[in-house]
């Protein structure tokens, strides 16, 4: 099988809450995914599943493996970083080599060692004498010299300086990413992904609500900018959501051909943000 | 268990409890050592300076004889005699014939003292340890980065119950002999420099069970780790599943309950038997520590440590702890709050 994470109407809820619902995904190996939702859409119960942290109704598979039974053997072959700061703050950078070193087999030490070099990190260090932009590249130097096959981010630059959020993702498209690994982000930050991402998934109240390449956008979804004059014809169109602008309105379309919209005023490719949206807010009659 | 993951696991219990596992203990054993050796100092001083007087009357004096030969008594302040005088020679002689022997008594009672102190402190670490064992990760989101590595929760919470089953009594172990080597030495020279020949204290030290002190001890205190089973096992349990406080969850259930026993009794006549069996419980840990008594000797009669009451009280220690734990393990498995 190629696909990496292969899900089928998975399940879960708590009480009456319920945070997935019926979820269907299929990824496959070599991509980097961007699973965007709002606060509460299910995007990190989706990633515990994806790791055996919470057990789900329906059938999750990935890279063959049951998660949650077969959570060990599977780490082996998939990294994570939660959050930022979930290092422990009494270790040494060098005992925290050590720990993974003697855990896990796929993990090098030269490599980490490798990227702690290009930082102010040393060995002798405590994660809580670090900064949190520190403590966040050594996470990044731990989990990029474990070879796995799958790299799960949820909020990776959480909480971070603009400067950091741009050396983390820089370090993993140069650093880590080959066709042979698969990264999932999950991310407010939309806008700092979107050059790196090569798929994306809509996610909201537990459902999947867009599942598409990027390769595929320009071809799915136009943003047209039109003047008040030509928003009744525009609206004959259907957008699938419409706000006001400086001047006039944009409205983002699907399944629509751009060459009937370029008539009515300028026809782009909506930015993923705004895509999200689009996705997210139901289409307004202005 | 793969050997290189399970010595990785040991090492970062260490890592995390340096100050708890090993600073503590080994100041304990520096100051006691100190202090042992400021006390053998301060009586040799006092040998060397002939009679020494009680400030009170009737409190133990020491002195020195005319042969080289030190004696022991108790005396008057006033110095004008010195009752039941044991030449140190005499009394090395006697115990030999008594089948008892002198460095037994040094190295025994220095052991046992550096043993209480270090219980008392372990005490506290175990205690502190066992609550917050399968707590303070989840607590500190530590544990979101644990359980990104290939690491399973059985393997987790076994090697953290080892340290609480065998890491006290080893370290025990260890500084006993430390201590009692010391105590070995010095008792040797303070002897040897007071006229008792080298080859009897070592013919004396090879009679006796002098060496044997420490292992006995580590032996009694690994068999009272596996009796405490179901309490560690509790507060193991206590420590995975309490949200905000190990140490209230495991106190409040056990008082909640002995409560509601007596309640129980009192109004409705109706006995729940969670005294009885806390009673039972008592009474077995304390018939087994007998069972296995230092006096009765580990290594000098097996049969009388492992009895059927003993075995029994073992068995039943270890399927109650044993339930805790695979509770505990399972919660740190299927418990959805990370």
């Amino acid at each position: 099988m190629d696909a990496v994470i292969h899900a089928q109407g998975i399940r879960k809820s708590y009480g009456k809450k319920i945070a997935l619902d019926n979820v269907d995904l299929t990824i496959p190996a070599g991509r980097i995914i961007g699973l965007i939702g709002p606060n509460g859409a299910g995007k990190t119960t989706l990633l515990k599943g994806i790791l055996g942290l919470a057990q789900v109704e329906g059938s999750l598979q990935v890279l063959g493996l049951n998660p949650f039974t077969d959570r060990v053997k599977l780490l082996e072959d998939v990294s994570f970083i939660a959050d930022t700061a979930i290092l422990p703050s009494w270790i040494k950078v060098s005992e925290a080599l050590d720990y993974i070193e003697g855990v896990h087999p796929k993990f090098s030490r030269e490599k980490a060692m490798a990227f702690l070099a290009k930082t102010k990190i040393t060995p002798d260090n405590k994660v809580k004498s670090l900064s949190k932009g520190m403590v966040t590249q050594l996470h990044l130097a731990l989990i990029m010299a474990i070879d796995s096959k799958l790299l799960v981010l949820d909020e990776p630059t959480l909480g971070l300086d603009i400067i950091y959020r741009k050396q983390f993702y820089e370090s993993l498209l140069n650093d880590y990413y080959d066709a042979q690994k698969t990264i999932v982000i999950t991310t407010h930050q939309v806008e700092e992904i979107e050059g790196i991402l090569t798929d994306l998934i809509f996610i909201n109240d537990g459902k999947i609500l867009l599942e598409t390449t990027m390769d595929e956008l320009p071809n799915r979804f136009v943003e047209l900018q039109v003047d008040a004059g030509a928003k009744q014809a525009a609206l004959a169109h259907n957008p699938i959501h419409v706000r006001t602008i400086l001047g006039g309105f944009s409205m983002v379309f699907e399944n629509t051909d751009a060459n009937q919209l370029q008539a009515l005023g300028k026809v782009t490719t909506p930015s993923v943000a705004d895509l999200f949206v689009a996705k997210m807010q139901p289409t307004k009659n202005i | 268990m793969n050997t290189k993951k399970l010595l990785t696991q040991v090492k970062r219990e260490l890592w995390e409890n340096k100050i708890r596992f090993v600073y503590a203990p080994a100041i304990v054993t520096a100051i006691y050592l100190a202090l042992m050796c400021f006390a053998v100092v301060k009586f040799s001083l006092s040998l060397g300076s002939g009679l020494m007087e009680a400030n009170s009357s009737n409190t133990i004096s020491i002195g020195s004889s005319s042969e080289g030969k030190v004696k022991f008594g108790t005396g008057w302040h006033d110095g004008t005699s010195v009752e039941n005088r044991i030449d140190a020679k005499a009394m090395i002689d006697k115990m030999q014939t008594d089948g008892s022997n002198l460095y037994d008594m040094v190295v025994s009672g220095v052991t046992f003292a550096n043993t209480s102190f270090l219980a008392i402190l372990f005490l506290f670490v175990w205690l502190a340890y066992a609550h917050g064992c399968l707590f303070d990760d989840r607590k500190n989101k530590d544990i979101l980065f644990w359980r990104s590595l290939p690491v399973s929760e059985t393997s987790n919470v076994l090697v953290k119950l080892g340290f609480l089953l065998f890491y006290a009594p080893f370290v025990v172990f260890l500084l006993n002999i430390v201590v009692g080597f010391f105590a070995l030495l010095g008792a040797s020279i303070f002897f040897s420099y007071h006229g008792v020949a080298l080859s009897q204290l070592l013919g004396s030290i090879a009679d006796s069970s002098t060496l044997l002190i420490a292992p006995k001890i580590f032996f009694g205190s690994i068999l009272s780790s596996i009796l405490l089973l179901p309490i560690i096992g509790f507060i193991l349990l206590s420590s995975a599943w309490a949200k905000k406080s190990p140490f209230l969850f495991s106190s409040v259930l056990p008082v909640g309950l002995i409560i509601l026993d007596k309640i129980s009794q009192k109004w409705f006549g109706f006995n729940l038997h969670v005294l009885d069996l806390l009673n039972a419980y008592w009474v077995m840990l304390v018939k087994s520590a007998q069972s296995f008594a230092l006096e009765r000797a580990p290594f000098g009669n097996l049969s009388m440590v492992f009895d059927v009451y003993f075995m029994s009280a073992m068995l039943i220690s270890i399927a109650i702890g044993a339930a805790f734990i695979l509770g505990a393990i399972w919660l740190r498995n299927n418990r959805y709050e990370i």
